[in-house]
């Protein structure tokens, strides 16, 4: 267990309390136990690297340097959805996309449909649910349904036979990349002045990350000299925070149910190859880190205005723009039921490391001072 | 400029509450049936049920139908749902028992906002329709009647295009049930068409 990309610290708490024990050399990386912080299981700087018990490599989605192309959210979504098509032509691949009715999902489709070839739209499988449908019906209704192919959550597999045939577009890292959901809760509040206000006036910075404590407020606070944009508000600090640190972890976790059937070297491959993944794209990375003020400004209309406002410009769904709310994707139905629990590492060549397995434990309680 | 189309009065404690604005979208008196709308308005609104009751200034003679979209729940822990207790604690200090009145604000014109209000009024309508001619002879087609009926409030935002649509699909089921004959006449669709 060297050379990680991934280290599941909840994986690790779940199967011994004392981790969480004040008096535990490494506690501090234990703290998930505490439910507001949504601190992710996977710890991991993009800008910087942490001095962690386990052996972690740099990062595998190191934040992009320079600026972006466009100021506008509509010319990068496309520019990128081009790039994907284009790709997709290239190899002929079958193109799949989870859509689960939500906003970071439903802009990629917009997208897709908007500069997307008939050849290429008739190829597109659209893998869905009842509540995928059930959340954003009309779009259903008016652009998928009978148009493009649809394919059941629950049938959807990649397997040895099929990993090297296909891609997978989907909105993973939208939260991460275009403010985590602890924006949303105060946008609920309309606490747009404390957004505003500079971080580093805050008297107690821990409530700006309610449930934080100081050792994670250190941990963000020592990456943000790293960032290649100021962060100044409290608004940066808590995009920031999910940019940072929550983003790798949410892409690599959703890997697991992917990856499940295949082999490290194929997984390894639908990684590198067979991921389309919009919101990890270089250039929206960059187009969220020089849009911060204008996205702080436009959340006192709506969290993820600009992705609202690119659907609403295609469907003209006035309601669904006005009162769709964040919500928990219902992708996650699908991580869900293909994800292979007790995965604790993966390496650098994506080696699984479980934690049912006796070698596994007997090594993480060497790395962890446990044994 | 759109004008009132479903002015059925209904009162009771179980509110559609929506959750950015906190504003009461309805109040009713079945708990079933405002499941049934939060479920079917989904695609168009974020929507939860709550027992108005637990408000000290609720009182039904007040908040009706006509009057609910001027009151809004307060800023508490158990008024905004996806805050936690320690989320909330740490940046409020806020805690009232009392609804607000007056002060709602809308993210979509007036316009759209009273014929989303129309919309649900009709459902609930047709539903509270469906109760009273509900009999066993019937029932098989009625529900599959029912199911087709949300689905056009689940899938289309404007009203025009709900009624036309109900009206279509009431013609189709004429003769099985005497329910589709009630809907028409509740939205003023011929079935001599």
């Amino acid at each position: 267990m060297r050379n990680l990309i991934y280290f599941d610290t909840i994986a690790a708490d779940a199967i011994d309390l004392g981790l969480r024990d004040p008096d535990y050399v490494h506690h501090k990386w234990f703290v998930n136990n505490l439910p507001s912080l949504r601190w992710p299981s996977h710890i991991t700087s993009r800008v910087h690297k942490l001095d962690t018990p386990w052996d972690l490599t740099d990062s595998v989605f190191p934040v992009p340097l320079g600026a972006p192309t466009t100021t506008s959210f509509a010319d990068t979504i496309e520019f990128i959805a081009n790039e994907f098509c284009k790709k997709i032509s290239q190899c002929n691949f079958t193109p799949y996309i989870f859509w689960s009715g939500g906003l970071d999902s439903t802009s990629i489709l917009v997208s897709l449909l908007k500069v997307a070839s008939a050849d290429l739209l008739s190829k597109l499988v659209v893998v869905c649910s009842q509540d995928s449908i059930q959340e954003n019906a009309y779009f259903y209704y008016n652009y998928i349904d009978q148009k493009l192919q649809v394919l059941d959550l629950r049938k959807f597999q990649v397997t040895q036979d099929n990993y090297d045939k296909i891609v997978i577009l989907d909105g993973e890292g939208g939260n991460e990349v275009m403010g985590w959901g602890g924006l949303t809760k105060l946008a609920n509040y309309k606490l747009f002045d404390f957004l505003d206000t500079p971080w580093r006036s805050i008297s107690d910075p821990t409530k700006i990350i309610p449930g934080s404590n100081l050792f994670i407020f250190n941990l963000i606070i020592d990456s943000i000299k790293y960032s290649p944009v100021p962060i100044n508000t409290v608004y940066d600090f808590i995009w920031w925070y999910g940019f940072n640190y929550k983003f790798e972890g949410m892409l690599l976790t959703k890997m697991l149910a992917f990856n499940a059937l295949l082999a490290p070297a194929q997984s390894k491959h639908l990684f590198q190859h067979g991921m389309l993944r919009c919101y990890a794209h270089p250039e929206m990375q960059r187009w969220s880190m020089y849009s911060l003020d204008q996205c702080r400004t436009k959340i006192k209309i709506a969290h993820k205005w600009h992705l609202k406002d690119y659907i609403y410009q295609f469907d003209h769904n006035d309601l669904w723009y006005s009162y769709k709310q964040q919500q928990p994707s219902y992708g996650n139905e699908f991580y869900k039921h293909a994800y292979s629990p007790g995965i604790i590492a993966i390496d650098q060549e994506w080696n699984k490391y479980s934690i049912t397995d006796v070698s596994t434990r007997v090594t993480l309680g060497k790395i962890l001072q446990r044994i | 400029m759109y004008s009132r189309r479903h002015q059925h009065l209904y009162t009771g404690p179980y509110g559609l509450v929506d959750n950015y604005q906190r504003i009461i979208w309805l109040n009713l008196d079945s708990e079933e049936y405002a499941g049934v709308i939060k479920k079917t308005f989904e695609s168009k609104l974020s929507l939860r049920v709550v027992d108005l009751r637990k408000f000290n200034n609720f009182d039904s003679a007040t908040i009706n139908s006509r009057t609910c979209m001027r009151w809004q729940l307060p800023i508490d822990v158990n008024t905004i749902p996806d805050v936690d207790t320690d989320f909330k604690k740490s940046l409020l200090g806020l805690c009232s028992n009392d609804l607000l009145n007056g002060s709602s604000t809308f993210l979509a014109s007036t316009e759209r906002v009273s014929e989303l209000q129309d919309q649900m009024l009709l459902l609930l309508h047709i539903l509270s329709l469906h109760n009273n001619i509900k009999n066993n002879n019937t029932l098989l087609v009625t529900e599959q009647y029912i199911s087709e009926i949300k689905k056009i409030f689940l899938v289309e935002i404007h009203i025009l295009e709900i009624e036309k649509k109900l009206c279509a699909l009431s013609r189709s089921f004429l003769g099985k049930s005497n329910f589709p004959g009630l809907v028409m006449s509740t939205i003023g669709c011929s079935p001599y068409a």
